[in-house]
């Protein structure tokens, strides 16, 4: 059972991973498909530009 | 962090916050096909606007409208003592929005992700939860260039016995103090809610004479924190609306505000030409000190100045100095020097 989900998850992420990549993401089910999916967001996240100069505070 | 952005799929359907859907507080459209047209009219910081929480936490909300946190009306009020009423008028329509206000807390910035600090941010806390308090993640990142990092030592001065015994920033700033009460301060030595250390040390009952005559010689005359500073704190200086400022260590006793009292000051990093690219040269520069009333972070029962009386009244150690002041600084400044009377035995 635990398995099985688990090869099932699996390629869901590659799937997801490489439609992010390559076209815009075709994903159906909205913000919460995209925001729980760790593999997805490593793919699409850049980081930012570090400013020099420290705050108050 | 890509995890900034990663929500813990176990509050879906459990928190009470998320049972409405993202869109309910981001906009969006979450039945989009791409990321582009789903983060169509995104709100990135739905908090923002206090009417996100506000139909829940009505008072809270209330009050926070009014709180410094988030006029950041302290900062305002402490520079336009330095201008010109024309001036002013520049400043709330060219500095205060872009710089100060740019520095304000949302409801979220403590309760639900880590704020940016010069573009850079950890984001989400624990997944989007709704957390009641977080210091590390929260207060940290906004007053991390001075008051956490001299809290917890990590900048390399002494930690702050508070810390060390497990205190953290909300055991003594109350949510009353961060949420505001519904008056609209000023300023923040105006807030009524704002901690004293007299709020948990009852002072006239300590076991050792020197620190009971140490308390009662010196009360209304030094501060707290001009004996229990553990010594140099973070001092911030060269501040530009542009580049902002750059924080050191540094230590200085000197008058408070009051005119009476011996307390720590800190160079503050307003200088003369800070609104120089905006076009404000400060008229009254000199209205205010370079130098203000500082509640450091780093108390230690034992400092250099508990362990020795002639540390002031004999060697003046750490007091402001004429030769001392910055260059082209506030005439102000020189009101602020004391020299205590050596003790006659
Ligand atoms: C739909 C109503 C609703 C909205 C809108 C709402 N809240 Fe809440 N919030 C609640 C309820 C109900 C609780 C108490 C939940 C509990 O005790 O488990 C709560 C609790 C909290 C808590 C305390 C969590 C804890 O661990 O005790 C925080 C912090 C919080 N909300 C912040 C916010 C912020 C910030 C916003 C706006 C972005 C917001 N809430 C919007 C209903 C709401
Ligand atoms: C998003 C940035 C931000 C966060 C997060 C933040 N602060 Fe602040 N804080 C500020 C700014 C800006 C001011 C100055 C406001 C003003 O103009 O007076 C301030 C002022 C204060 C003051 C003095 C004014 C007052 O209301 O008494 C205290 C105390 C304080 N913060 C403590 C905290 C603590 C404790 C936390 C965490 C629970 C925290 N802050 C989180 C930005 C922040
Ligand atoms: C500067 C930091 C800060 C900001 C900004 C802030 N809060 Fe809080 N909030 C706190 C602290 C501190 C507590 C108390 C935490 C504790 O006692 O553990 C708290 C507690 C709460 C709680 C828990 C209820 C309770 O009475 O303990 C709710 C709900 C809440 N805040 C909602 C909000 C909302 C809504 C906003 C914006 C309108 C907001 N907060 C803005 C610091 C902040
Ligand atoms: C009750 C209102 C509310 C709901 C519903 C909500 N969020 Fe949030 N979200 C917030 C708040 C508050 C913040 C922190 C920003 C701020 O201070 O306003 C935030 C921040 C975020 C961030 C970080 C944004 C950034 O730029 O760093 C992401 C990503 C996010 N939310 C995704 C979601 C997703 C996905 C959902 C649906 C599962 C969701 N949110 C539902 C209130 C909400
Ligand atoms: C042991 C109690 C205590 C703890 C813990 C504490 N503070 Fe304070 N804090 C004070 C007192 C007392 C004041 C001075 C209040 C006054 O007289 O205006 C103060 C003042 C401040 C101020 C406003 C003055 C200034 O220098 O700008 C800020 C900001 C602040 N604290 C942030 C924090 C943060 C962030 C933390 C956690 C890292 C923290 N405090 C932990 C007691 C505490
Ligand atoms: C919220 C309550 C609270 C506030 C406010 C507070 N303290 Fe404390 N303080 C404590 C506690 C609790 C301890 C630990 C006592 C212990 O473990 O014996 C402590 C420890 C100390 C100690 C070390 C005492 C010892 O015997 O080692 C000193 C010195 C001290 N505080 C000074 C101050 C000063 C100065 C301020 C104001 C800046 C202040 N405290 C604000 C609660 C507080
Ligand atoms: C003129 C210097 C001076 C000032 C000002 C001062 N203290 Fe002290 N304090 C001392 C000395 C000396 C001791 C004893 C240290 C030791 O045991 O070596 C002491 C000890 C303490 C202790 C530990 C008491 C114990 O029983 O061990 C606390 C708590 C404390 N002070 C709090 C305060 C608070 C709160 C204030 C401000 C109202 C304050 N002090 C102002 C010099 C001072
Ligand atoms: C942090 C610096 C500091 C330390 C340490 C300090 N004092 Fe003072 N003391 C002052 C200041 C400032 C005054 C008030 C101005 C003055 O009287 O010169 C004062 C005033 C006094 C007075 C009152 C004088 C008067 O005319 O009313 C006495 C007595 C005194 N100190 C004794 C001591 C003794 C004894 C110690 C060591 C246990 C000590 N002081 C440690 C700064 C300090």
């Amino acid at each position: 059972m635990i398995r099985k989900s688990r090869v099932v998850s699996w390629s869901f992420f590659a799937i997801m991973v490489i439609l992010s990549l390559s076209s815009p993401v075709a994903a159906a089910s909205g913000c919460v498909s995209c925001h729980t999916n760790p593999e997805l967001l490593k793919a699409l996240y850049k980081p930012p530009v570090i400013p020099v100069g420290a705050g108050e505070g | 962090m890509y995890r900034g952005y990663l929500i813990d799929k176990a509050l879906i359907g459990t928190d009470v916050h998320l049972k409405a859907g993202c869109v309910s507080c981001h906009r969006g459209d979450h039945r989009a096909a791409t990321r582009e047209e789903a983060h169509k009219g995104l709100v990135s910081r739905p908090s923002d606007n206090i009417e996100t929480c506000a139909p829940c936490h009505k008072q809270i909300s209330a009050n926070y409208a009014k709180s410094l946190h988030y006029t950041t009306i302290g900062q305002r009020n402490g520079v336009i003592k330095r201008m010109s009423p024309e001036e002013v008028k520049q400043f709330d329509a060219k500095a205060f929005e872009q710089s100060c206000r740019s520095c304000h807390a949302s409801c979220g910035g403590c309760h639900v992700k880590a704020p940016p600090v010069g573009g850079i941010g950890i984001g989400l806390i624990k997944g989007h939860k709704f957390v009641k308090r977080d210091e590390g993640k929260t207060c940290a990142f906004c007053h991390g260039g001075r008051v956490y990092t001299e809290y917890t030592g990590e900048y390399g001065g002494r930690a702050d016995v508070h810390y060390q015994k497990g205190k953290m920033c909300v055991d003594c700033h109350s949510k009353e103090e961060m949420h505001g009460d519904g008056n609209l301060y000023l300023s923040k030595n105006d807030v009524k809610t704002r901690p004293a250390c007299k709020n948990c040390h009852e002072l006239g009952k300590e076991s050792k004479l020197t620190a009971r005559l140490s308390h009662r010689n010196h009360r209304g005359k030094v501060s707290c924190y001009g004996c229990h500073s553990a010594g140099e704190y973070r001092n911030c200086s060269d501040c530009h609306v542009e580049t902002h400022s750059q924080a050191k260590p540094g230590f200085a006793l000197g008058l408070s505000r009051d005119g009476k009292t011996l307390t720590t000051l800190r160079l503050i990093p307003t200088i003369r030409d800070t609104f120089k690219a905006v076009g404000i040269k400060m008229e009254q520069y000199d209205a205010l000190p370079n130098y203000w009333d500082t509640p450091a972070h780093n108390i230690r029962k034992r400092t250099a100045r508990t362990r020795s009386c002639d540390a002031c009244h004999v060697e003046g150690k750490g007091f402001l100095q004429k030769e001392k002041l910055i260059k082209d600084g506030s005439k102000a400044n020189e009101k602020l020097i004391v020299k205590p009377k050596p003790l006659s035995r």
